[in-house]
Parts: structure tokens; sequence; C-alpha cells
């Protein structure tokens, strides 16, 4: 009887299966884990000392120190209803708020959103 | 007329695609090697990272007069606590020599919005270093404290 068909050794199915495993194995690419968390603390750190100047703060002195913070990185900042974007929107941000009162007690409000970014 | 005869039946395709299935299995166990030391970098670089982070975090939120390298932050003796992300200078500049987990401090610099960076102190690196910064608040001026941490 003559049959015709594909035959399939039982190495070579072993074979076969360790190189499908082989090539499914990518390595491990390099990150930095802890960059979102630098970067949550060191928004933190300038809320901490917007929050210490009070009053005094506006909008633009904190611009300027957020691109000091963060050269090349953008945000929103925020300071009671005013709003004001440094460099471009993004989608993903670290977020933080703080509060401070004034000399009446009055509640004031200031928030540093960062942008995240991707490295390509 | 039949014969029974024992032995090894040997044949050359066999041998082949056995050599080519130990072959694979090698190259298999090279891989995961190679994995498993580039993971093994991955955690120490992390490990790395986390210590500059939390030391970094140490030095701006802590008071320390016995281990500046712990605490710069300046002391409200009125109030009777620390003032966060405010730095002393007094304790800035006797900070010291600080070892944590295999790890050491190789410097550390401040720079003032507008203005140029000061070294306030700094050692040879080491092999493997990282480097952070965090934000302050220096005499009254806004500041970029930079910490560069090495591997010894």
């Amino acid at each position: 009887m003559k049959s015709e068909g594909f035959y399939l050794s039982i190495e070579a199915i072993a074979s076969m299966l360790m190189l499908v495993i082989l090539l499914s194995m990518p390595l491990p690419e390099s990150r930095n884990y802890m960059q979102d968390l630098h970067d949550f603390k060191k928004g933190n750190d300038l809320l901490i000392l917007w929050a210490r100047q009070g009053t005094s703060l506006n909008l633009e002195q904190m611009r300027k120190d957020f691109e000091f913070a963060f050269p090349g990185k953008s945000a929103l900042i925020s300071l009671d209803s005013e709003k004001a974007v440094v460099g471009k929107q993004g989608r993903e941000a670290i977020a933080s708020k703080a509060f401070f009162f004034g000399s009446a007690l009055e509640k004031h409000e200031i928030s540093l959103a960062i942008f995240k970014e991707y490295s390509a | 007329m039949a014969t029974t005869a024992k032995g090894f039946v040997f044949s050359l395709d066999l041998a082949v695609s056995f050599t080519a299935m130990l072959l694979m299995a090698l190259l298999l166990l090279m891989h995961l090697g190679i994995a498993g030391e580039k993971q093994e970098i991955e955690f120490r670089q992390m490990e790395l990272n986390r210590t500059a982070l939390f030391l970094a975090d140490s030095i701006v939120k802590n008071s320390n007069p016995e281990k500046p390298a712990l605490g710069s932050a300046a002391f409200d003796k009125e109030r009777a606590r620390v003032l966060a992300n405010e730095l002393d200078a007094g304790l800035l500049g006797e900070i010291q020599e600080m070892e944590k987990n295999g790890f050491f401090i190789a410097s550390i610099s401040l720079k003032e919005i507008g203005g140029s960076e000061k070294t306030v102190f700094s050692k040879p690196a080491g092999k493997n270093c990282t480097a952070l910064d965090r934000i302050v608040s220096a005499q009254g001026r806004i500041a970029k404290m930079a910490v560069q941490l090495c591997e010894k």
C-alpha cells in the first residue's frame, strides 16, 4: 500500500517546539521604573514650595519655576481658577494638588499635572 | 532463515535530527541564560535608582545634624518641625561620605534658578552611577539639588 503523507519524528517535533519557544521569548527591554515616581516627587516639591510662597504666588512665576525644574517637559498648572499649559498638552499625566490659606483664611488651590512622555 | 540479533540500529538521519534537537536545546538554554543575566542587571539598576530616589528624599525631607547626608532640611526650632524642601546651608556643607546597600554618594550639587551649579560634595565616581534632582529652596530661592549615586 502506498500512501502519501507527512512524516514527523518525535525529535523533530521537540526541535520545532524549542525553536518556537526560543523565538517567542523576547529579551527584556531596559526601562527606568522609577521615572514616574521621580517626576511625582519633584512635582510635589514644587507644590510645597509654591504653597509656602502663599498669596504672593502668580501663574507666570509658576510657569518659570516649572520650566526650570522640568526642562523640556509639558504640564498643566493652575492657581485657583487660572490655568496655563506649559509646552504641549498630552494625554496621560502625573497630577498633584495642594492647598494653602491666605491671611484671611481664604483657601487657595494649586495643581500641577506633568504630562508623560514615551520614548520611541 | 530468520535470525534475531540484539544490538543498536544506527541511522544517519536519526543521528542528524537528534543533533539538531540537542542544538535547539542548547540555543534555548543560552537564550535563557542571556535573559537571566539581563534581568539581573536590570534589577541592580532598579535598586540603584530606588536607593538614589529615597536618599534624595531623605536629604530634603529630614533634618539630621549627626548625619547630614540623611537629612539636610532646615529645622524650625520655634515650631519644632522640619521645613521640608528648605535646605540648611550649614548642614549641606557638612555632608560627608555616605554608603548604603553597596551604593555610595558620589556628588551633590546645587543650582539656583538663574544661577550656576555649585558642587557641595564630591567623590570619585564608581563604575555604575545614576543621578537625579529634587527641587528645594536654598537661601530663599528655588534651586535644583542633584544627587549622584554610584555602585561600589
